[in-house]
């Protein structure tokens, strides 16, 4: 039944379609050219959506993109009571006041990490909070003591036992907290949690993403006191409450970085729309390096190649504003199709080459020493049936199947699909030969 | 003020104005006699519907579901392109039987 309560009036629980078995064929070879509208960012979606539990009153949050991991996020504010809409806008309306439940159970953490970010929210602002410990990830490990540690310090009280994080706390407390490893989610979720602690925190060695600063603007929009975001240090006033906000989430770096360079290994042109030339600097300038005319304007950016053939270019990853290690596997896909030598050295994640194999299926010439990948870059790879086993190695390997001889197959796309809104679509827009196969 | 209104046009049943979270309690409660009546096919229009979110679209689906349950057809048509985006994003497009 319907009723008055916005938690129903979203139906993504509804939905029992899960495209798991879908495969991408490619027939590569084609420049792109055109203009390709760039989505939200999801890794700021996603905080934003469970910062809006702070809030005393509804919030709107508009450009979140249409992926998986939104309507999982909209499924777990569901479940904790939180009254959702979606407007013909596809601006999502979350109003917090029947917040009844403060849990968020394994079936749901399993399928996203980033589930664990309704943590320092329902425990600053509702006292408690029930969270399933995130499984093993593919990409390495990526801890959550310090969410933990973190909340502990500001005086909560927190119990890990049977796979459950059970957290306690009457106010939070202002705290100084070093992390020990730079993490985004940590950052964000102590950030949320100092909203409305009382006194001032320190987050000191904080992540310094795009994603932590339009976070801590949409908090400062709800009347949080947030400086330093963007900068290793952030300090928090802890104010006794926030309001709702009406707030647009920032472009997706990593989207229009994809594009921009699946255009680059293509000798293709492109526009990308919606975006922010400022976020992808070291993106644009490794680019430049590999051959390509770059303009930008204040939210768009021309990629040409000029029909040409990109130069090898050497990458090592690092936190923002540094190479972000979710282009690696991308740029790993240019230096295959490349000219000359170049070297990819992986510094943030471990196991993240897993994409290579699948490459050297397609005739990439790629060795691994470490944590390097040197590739030697063939002028056409050749087109097979390949798979990957995380989001930005199965977007590689669609790149590389847009510059390979015949037909690729990319099977488990929806590794793809959790990162990439409509890829084949937007892709097929930009004159690709690429088509969704269900199954 | 939103506004809505349902009403039967000879084999069809109309909607008009806003499917929305303001209207669809009302809504529901208007569309049960018109629903309950009969066991032909029912063919629900929405050329008439100006505005529309997630909510509107729950009630579609209950709609759907209502009548399924009482294995009556029923089909939806004229959708406006912001409702079809809503059930893409929702993953529930396949969900709604669509006319043409």
């Amino acid at each position: 039944m319907i009723s008055a309560r916005r938690s129903e009036t979203f139906p993504g629980r509804w939905a029992s379609r899960h495209p798991l078995l879908d495969k991408l064929h490619i027939i590569g070879g084609t420049p792109l050219a055109g203009e390709v509208r760039i989505a939200g960012a999801k890794n700021a979606a996603l905080p934003i959506l469970a910062a809006t539990l702070l809030a005393d009153g509804p919030s709107i949050v508009g450009n979140v993109p249409h992926l998986h991991d939104i309507t999982t996020t909209m499924e777990l504010l569901g479940r904790i009571g939180v009254g959702l809409v979606v407007d013909e806008r596809m601006r999502i309306e979350v109003d917090a006041s029947s917040t009844r439940d403060f849990f968020a159970p394994y079936e749901l953490v399993k399928t996203m990490r980033a589930s664990i970010l309704v943590l320092g929210p329902l425990l600053t602002r509702f006292g408690q909070a029930t969270v399933s410990l995130p499984g093993g990830c593919a990409i390495g490990s990526r801890p959550v003591n310090l969410h933990i540690e973190g909340l502990r310090a500001m005086g909560a009280d927190i119990e890990v036992a049977n796979g459950y994080i059970r957290a306690k706390a009457k106010r939070l407390h202002g705290a100084r907290l070093v992390l020990d490893l730079v993490t985004v989610t940590g950052t964000e979720n102590l950030m949320m949690a100092a909203a409305l602690a009382k006194g001032e925190t320190v987050i000191e060695n904080a992540a310094r993403e795009p994603e932590v600063v339009d976070l801590a603007d949409c908090l400062n929009s709800m009347g949080a006191q947030i400086q330093g975001a963007g900068t290793d240090r952030i300090e928090i006033q802890g104010v006794d409450r926030l309001q709702g906000t009406e707030y647009n989430v920032l472009p997706d770096r990593i989207e229009t970085g994809t594009y921009l360079t699946a255009a680059a290994i293509t000798r293709g042109k492109v526009k990308v729309r919606n975006t922010n030339p400022d976020l992808v600097e070291a993106l644009l300038t490794k680019l430049a390096q590999a051959g390509a005319k770059i303009e930008t304007g204040d939210d768009w950016i021309i990629l040409d190649m000029e029909g040409r053939r990109p130069e090898a270019v050497d990458v090592h990853t690092a936190p923002y504003p540094a190479f972000p290690t979710d282009m690696q596997a991308q740029f790993t896909a240019l230096n295959a199709t490349a000219r000359g030598v170049g070297t990819i050295t992986e510094t943030v994640f471990e196991n993240r080459f897993m994409h290579v194999q699948e490459m050297q299926r397609m005739g990439a010439r790629i060795r691994l020493e470490g944590n390097t990948a040197i590739c030697s870059g063939v002028d056409r790879l050749t087109g097979a049936p390949v798979m990957a086993t995380d989001l930005r190695a199965s977007a590689s390997l669609v790149l590389a199947g847009l510059w390979a001889e015949g037909q690729t197959i990319v099977e488990r796309i929806y590794h793809i699909d959790r990162g990439y809104e409509n890829i084949e679509e937007k892709l097929a827009g930009l004159g690709a030969r690429i088509r969704r196969v269900p199954t | 003020m939103s506004e809505a209104s349902i009403n039967r046009r000879g084999s069809k049943i109309c909607l008009e104005g806003e499917l929305s979270f303001a209207t669809a309690a009302g809504l529901l409660r208007e569309a049960a006699p018109l629903l309950e009546k009969g066991s032909d096919r029912l063919l629900l229009d929405l050329k008439g519907v100006k505005r529309a979110d997630s909510a509107g679209l729950a009630l579609l689906l209950e709609w759907v579901a209502q009548c399924r349950r009482r294995g009556r057809p029923i089909l939806c048509q004229h959708l406006p392109e912001s409702l079809l985006d809503i059930a893409r994003f929702s993953n529930v497009l396949h969900l709604l039987p669509l006319r043409g």
